[in-house]
């Protein structure tokens, strides 16, 4: 089995909404696992709200192109945009030897990704920024 | 996502959240929440068990209402999170400054016992 899911979404904080919807509903198409479909919301959420809020400093419309891959190994997500460059992986862990409390809340989003998935790439190729990500599966579908 | 305030007389009030922290959840809950917590001169009770998913800016909310709490010597306490929230909670590193319980009885008794100390 392998499927793939491909979103254009605008950027527009309401379409998170849609991207929710279309993760779900490509959920139970392929029996994803509730922790796995939990992880790929969480982590294309947190992307993409973040590529909407400082992408594009001058506004205007511009759009975000996803892709999810599936197999019976793992998921390969790939997210485009063609925003200010910015390589998520160059963003330094939080200092989990700060307490909590007194811990900046910046970079927190990029911390779960990190934690939810188990690589992260990064490149900048004809001025657009390709994250890519991948997380192996528990278990066969 | 819904918020429902039950106050109590002699005990810390339960916030009763229902359905999904993620960016419009947060918001729509927000300011409810956080003026809840401002009134509240005891510790806090939320109740998770109706909260499906929590992303980032949910865990902003929790973390500044507790940073308020703990200014105050008082507590929030996260009452049964599902797996997965609770999962996403402690990657945060939200465990060490709010408290994670799945008894109501026990995380009051906790509270009754650190009031005061």
């Amino acid at each position: 089995m392998s499927d793939m899911l491909h979103l254009v979404l605008k950027n527009d904080l309401g379409e998170i909404e849609q991207l929710n919807l279309q993760l779900e509903e490509f959920g139970s198409k392929h029996n994803l696992h509730t922790e796995e479909l939990y992880a790929l919301n969480l982590c294309l959420e947190e992307i993409v709200t973040n590529i909407i809020r400082y992408a594009w400093p001058e506004g205007g419309d511009h759009t975000i192109d996803i892709t999810v891959n599936v197999n019976e190994q793992e998921f390969k997500i790939v997210v485009e945009d063609d925003g200010v460059p910015f390589n998520p992986c160059e963003v330094p862990e939080p200092d989990m030897s700060i307490p909590a409390a007194q811990r900046k809340v910046g970079g927190l989003g990029i911390h779960l990704v990190r934690q939810s998935m188990d690589h992260m790439g990064y490149l900048n190729t004809d001025n657009k920024n390709v994250l890519m990500l991948d997380k192996r599966r528990k278990a066969a579908v | 996502m819904q918020l429902t305030v039950e106050n109590s007389e002699a005990d810390a009030p339960c916030l009763h959240l229902s359905g999904r922290l993620d960016l419009r959840g947060t918001q729509e809950v927000d300011a409810q929440f956080s003026a809840a917590v401002s009134a509240s001169k005891t510790s806090v009770l939320v109740n998770f068990s109706k909260v499906d998913y929590v992303a980032s800016v949910g865990i902003r909310l929790l973390l500044s209402n507790a940073k308020v709490l703990a200014a105050n010597g008082t507590k929030l306490v996260v009452l049964k999170p599902q797996k997965m929230v609770e999962d996403v909670l402690r990657m945060a590193g939200l465990d060490e400054v709010l408290a994670i319980e799945h008894d109501e009885s026990a995380a009051r008794a906790l509270l009754a016992s650190s009031a005061g100390a």
